[in-house]
């Protein structure tokens, strides 16, 4: 067991703080699920993308981590993995199936066996097909040499992406821009935070790139618990630095 | 019991692994083990995955699908690099050069178009989205940083201006501590919703 | 409980059933002949039951509607006890157009409930034989129309779908409704009436009373004379919401333009704006366009005023015929008009499909870049180097290179190398003269990569450090994995000869001092800050990173994780301070980026005074 010092403290505190919290808040929003009293679901872009590409009969391209973050432990990529559950449970019939590109191996078997299972919960298994997901590079720019040509297929609506994306990300970006295609972008790299917002005004800052879409109760609860941990976190962590600033001007903290 | 096994099995290992940096002594050995088992297992995914893309180029040459050329020449380069790192050995240095002299100039091409493209969308930025408070704190910044970098006004020996660009300096390293505690945040409560099964990336 | 209402009789065991039955609830005789119409199909008894169940539930639910059926049976009592009435004096003619104009109610609709008013109204007052025989005359021309209708429907075989996939339900549909096919005109001269004829005849049946209709609706309320005392007060009717159907003739003069005019431009508008139900872009839908809720409003106090006491009988009688005929649902409106839609969209391809996307042809980017290329090449080309050009230091910079001068030739470095072949030659440019500092110390280092292409990019970076026979990089697969594998299972010297493993091939982190980070990716050095480091709190961290992720591992220079990094143009002091650019040119490229910046922001004011263009928007 190594050594604490103040710092590991009280990171485990608030480690211990946001655990509790959101059970909390999970299981609350399970309770009001079950009585109906749900919040009504929020319209996002991603919806309003699902819409459109289901009524023009268009396919969506799915981006998910590449590069150094898509190594084995990117918890953004499997972020990415429940976006692309989530687009394509709600294209299951689509004329134009979705894609999903991964930029590394066990990203992209996840992601195979993830729509594997979403057509077999639905009930129809035969339209699953295995090049639905695939592997588009291992390495940022391999990943963009394999993503790009996707791109340019006919019949696409949109390109969402979510995961460790770099700032490379946004030559895929400005071509999907070029193809007349929607974007929605939600990376975990600053550095690709900071790119995408150049493409695109609305794309996740922060933690805003973990959070993830699902109409699923379970999902949906733990979305909604999610964000009120994040709420409750971020004052804690602003009362918390507002008095360490204080005791520090003080001399009771070094 | 279909679900409820890959949930035990993510479940345990996460909480093995966690466990273990804990107490490196007693259970280093196991996270290692569990660790292994995961990176052996990407390697195969990866041995897997690329082969799946390998058939799947396959088919759209022998389809003939429109743009089965490049399909051609990803096919070709994969066997002229499979069989010359058999043979040759990945440690050869003819073979590296080869292998770098094709993908340095190609990876840097697309880089120098990243630049370009920035530098264009730079522009549109002001063009598409008018002024507002954003965009107007954007291109001041963007300004005050290019300058900085030009080294000039650090050259001035002036120690009031020395202390403004000092405080100037610091500011992105504000935000971006901001923001990396947003996304250890994300982060962690990504982790925890694997760790208590409420979201399962792995099944559905 | 079944006072009232009309009943029918089972024709095999002659009980008596309610009179909208289809089959005797006693012995389950069907008893849907009583029901047929003209033209109505009678399925065969084999039919399978699921092609039975795939006729639209459109028809059914109209067919079963609670309203209908109240009506049928009122309209039936009140035809009854009317017939028991009259019977003694009514002729012979008229007689048989009722009974016809009962059987005939569904099928026909207003048309005929208006004739058969407006022939009672006049039967007192206009017994001519013109028109009785013009009555006659119609029946029998509407009977073989039907008949006709009824035989090219029974001429369908019983298949599923035919050569064009179009199912059985749809055929027998479209045989009884063959004007709805492909956008035909509305009424067929071969078998129907048209409006003109149908006005010609009234006008010679009812001579000089005969107003038309249309003048009655589009009189102005202004020009109608003072009520007529004579004539009850009506109450205010309820304006219903209503879709016209297609099979009324006397309002429908109203639709037929705009139905003309839709028709006319498929190609102008939307499908959406076609049909109403397919949205296609940004097209916003209003109800009012989708549903035709414009009521053609008669108002029964206004335009009715002078006219002939015989022609506004026959009004009002056409009228209360008239909503009859439209107490019909909402919702059955809207699947009748959904109905419509995929009958007339059957066989075009969907709205989106192969449509061509707008691309706009943008060669701003070119320009932009071509312009960024000619001058940085020009400034290569043309500004000399400046090997003493005076550049600042930065803090980073400047510890790097006092803990590099500070190493120890007994103390070991662990090279850490994660970069891709793009960012190598800024990376090099920094690390080969940290390397060479190294050697020259004579310190003692090993590298690792954590990229598969590290292996081939350490060879040009060993070359610009002039590292002759070092050994390559290990590859360390399984990134974060693999980083807190080697924390946390460090193998001894001992393990590693036991297991006959090549030594270099397992870096023990315990026997390094320094790590040296050298990346393009701030992940790398995060990932090694949080898996790793917190389990060596001996091993000091150095970093050389690329200047896009510059930033991002500020945070951890500041908390002193991190004890020095290099980056972009900011190398060695007083090795390689601008890494080997040319810092003339480097400058030439910054100011270029603030005039670029300066011209997007004045481009700006230009397009303001232009008006917006709208692209399609985002979702």
């Amino acid at each position: 067991m190594p050594e604490l010092s103040l710092n590991d403290w009280v990171a485990y505190a608030l480690l211990v703080a946001l655990f509790l919290i959101f059970i909390i808040s999970y299981f609350i929003a399970r309770a009001r699920q079950k009585q109906g009293k749900a919040q009504a679901e929020a319209k996002t872009r991603l919806d309003a993308i699902l819409h459109r590409s289901s009524e023009r009969g268009e396919g969506i391209v799915i981006g998910l981590s590449e590069g150094d973050g898509a190594r084995l432990g990117s918890l953004a990529g499997l972020t990415g993995l429940q976006t692309q559950a989530h687009v394509f449970r709600h294209s299951l019939i689509s004329d134009v199936p979705p894609k999903a590109m991964a930029g590394e191996g066990s990203l992209a078997l996840l992601s195979q066996q993830l729509n594997a299972g979403t057509y077999d919960g639905a009930a129809m298994p035969e339209l699953f097909r295995m090049d639905s997901s695939a592997l588009a590079g291992v390495e940022n720019y391999a990943y963009l040499a394999g993503l790009l040509p996707e791109l340019s297929r006919p019949n696409l609506s949109a390109l969402v992406m979510q995961g460790e994306l770099n700032p490379e990300l946004i030559l895929a970006l400005d071509s999907a821009k070029r193809q007349g295609l929607d974007t929605v972008v939600a990376s975990s790299s600053l550095s690709g935070q900071a790119a995408s917002y150049l493409a695109d005004p609305e794309s996740a800052l922060g933690e805003e790139a973990f959070l993830n879409q699902s109409t699923r109760p379970r999902e949906k609860a733990g979305l909604d618990a999610s964000l009120i941990t994040l709420k409750i976190i971020r004052a804690l962590i602003v009362v918390g630095l507002t008095v360490a600033v204080l005791l520090h001007f003080l001399g009771v903290l070094p | 019991m279909k679900k409820a096994v890959p949930l035990i099995v993510a479940v345990l290992s996460a909480l093995l692994v966690m466990v273990g940096i804990f107490f490196r002594e007693d259970l280093g050995g196991w996270v290692s083990v569990v660790l292994n088992w995961a990176i052996v297992l990407s390697s195969v995914a990866l041995l897997v995955v690329l082969a799946r893309l390998l058939f799947m180029h396959i088919g759209y040459i022998t389809m003939g699908r429109q743009g089965f050329i490049y399909s051609l020449v990803a096919v070709l380069a994969f066997l002229f690099t499979l069989i010359a790192g058999f043979l040759f050995g990945v440690e050869n240095p003819t073979f590296l050069k080869w292998i770098a002299g094709i993908i340095r100039p190609l990876e840097t091409a697309l880089l120098g178009l990243v630049a370009i493209v920035m530098a264009s969308l730079g522009i549109k930025f002001f063009y598409e989205r008018g002024w507002n408070a954003l965009t107007i704190s954007f291109a001041i910044s963007a300004m005050v940083f290019l300058i900085l970098g030009l080294g000039f006004l650090q050259a001035i020996d002036f120690p009031p201006l020395q202390r403004v660009i000092h405080v100037i300096e610091g500011l992105p390293m504000i935000g971006a501590r901001g923001l990396l505690i947003g996304v250890a945040l994300g982060a962690i409560l990504m982790g925890v919703r694997v760790l208590t099964g409420v979201e399962r990336p792995y099944d559905d | 409980m079944t006072d009232g209402l009309s009943m029918q009789k089972c024709p095999k065991c002659g009980k008596e059933n309610l009179a909208y039955m289809t089959h005797c609830v006693h012995c389950g005789t069907a008893l849907e002949a009583m029901f047929s119409f003209d033209g109505q199909i009678d399925l065969p008894e084999n039919m399978p039951e699921e092609d039975v169940a795939t006729l639209p539930f459109i028809l059914e639910e109209m067919q079963s509607a609670p309203q209908l059926i109240e009506d049928d049976t009122t309209d039936k009592d009140e035809g009854n006890s009317e017939a028991q009435e009259t019977d003694s004096d009514t002729p012979e003619w008229l007689k048989r157009v009722r009974k016809r104009a009962q059987a005939e109610e569904d099928a026909t609709g207003r048309l005929t409930k208006s004739l058969n008013t407006m022939q009672e109204r006049l039967e007192d007052d206009t017994k001519s034989d013109a028109e009785s025989q013009y009555q006659v005359w119609l029946d029998d021309l509407r009977e073989k129309a039907e008949l006709k209708k009824a035989k090219q429907a029974e001429r369908l075989k019983p298949s599923p779908k035919d050569e064009q996939g179009v199912p059985e339900w749809l055929r027998r549909i479209r045989a009884l409704h063959p004007e709805d096919e492909g956008g035909e005109d509305f009424f067929n001269p071969d078998d129907e009436w048209t409006e003109e004829a149908l006005e010609e005849l009234r006008r010679k049946g009812l001579g000089d009373d005969y107003v038309p209709l249309k003048v009655l609706e589009n009189k102005e309320p202004d020009e109608a004379p003072e009520d007529d005392e004579d004539e009850p007060d009506e109450p205010d009717e309820p304006e219903i919401e209503h879709n016209i159907p297609e099979d009324d003739l006397d309002l429908e003069s109203t639709d037929v333009p705009r139905q003309e005019e839709a028709q006319a431009k498929p190609s102008e508008k939307p499908l959406s704006e076609e049909t109403g139900f397919v949205i296609v872009g940004d097209v916003k839908l209003n109800p009012d366009e989708v549903f035709d809720t414009q009521v053609t409003e008669v108002s029964p106090n206004e335009s009715d005023e002078g006219l002939p006491a015989i022609a506004k009988r026959a009004l009002d009688a056409d009228r209360e015929a008239i909503l009859q005929d439209l107490v019909i649902l909402r919702g059955q409106h809207e699947k009748v008009a959904l109905l419509k839609t995929l009958l007339s969209e059957e066989g075009r391809p969907l709205p989106g499909k192969n449509e061509e996307k707008v691309q706009k042809k943008d060669y701003s980017r070119l320009i932009i870049g071509l312009a960024l290329i000619i001058i940085l090449l020009l400034s290569i080309i043309f500004i000399p180097r400046h090997s003493s050009a005076k550049a600042t230091v930065s803090v980073p910079q400047e510890r790097f290179s006092r803990h590099l001068d500070m190493i120890d030739k007994d103390e070991k470095l662990l090279l850490v190398m994660s970069y891709s072949a793009a960012s190598a030659p800024e990376l090099e440019a920094l690390a080969a003269p940290v390397l060479k500092q190294l050697d020259s110390q004579g310190l003692s280092w090993q590298a690792i990569t954590l990229r598969m292409d590290g292996v081939w990019l350490a060879e040009s970076l060993y070359q610009q450090a002039k590292l002759e026979n070092h050994p390559a990089p290990v590859y360390v697969p399984g990134g974060q994995f693999a980083m807190l594998d080697m924390a946390l299972n460090p193998k001894s010297d001992a393990e590693v000869d036991a297991k006959k493993a090549p030594k270099e091939e397992i870096p023990n982190l315990e026997d390094f001092d320094y790590v040296l980070l050298l990346t393009d990716s701030s992940f790398t050095v995060r990932g090694w800050l949080e898996q790793v480091a917190p389990n060596y709190p001996f091993l000091s961290t150095l970093a050389i990173i690329s200047q896009k992720e510059a930033v991002a591992i500020q945070p951890y220079f500041a908390s002193g994780q991190i004890l020095a990094y290099l980056t972009g143009v900011g190398g060695l002091k007083e090795i390689s301070l601008t890494a080997g650019i040319n810092q003339s040119v480097y400058h030439v490229g910054l100011i270029s980026m603030v005039l670029l910046l300066i011209l997007g922001f004045l481009l700006r004011r230009v397009s303001d005074e232009q008006p917006k263009t709208e692209d399609g928007g985002q979702a």
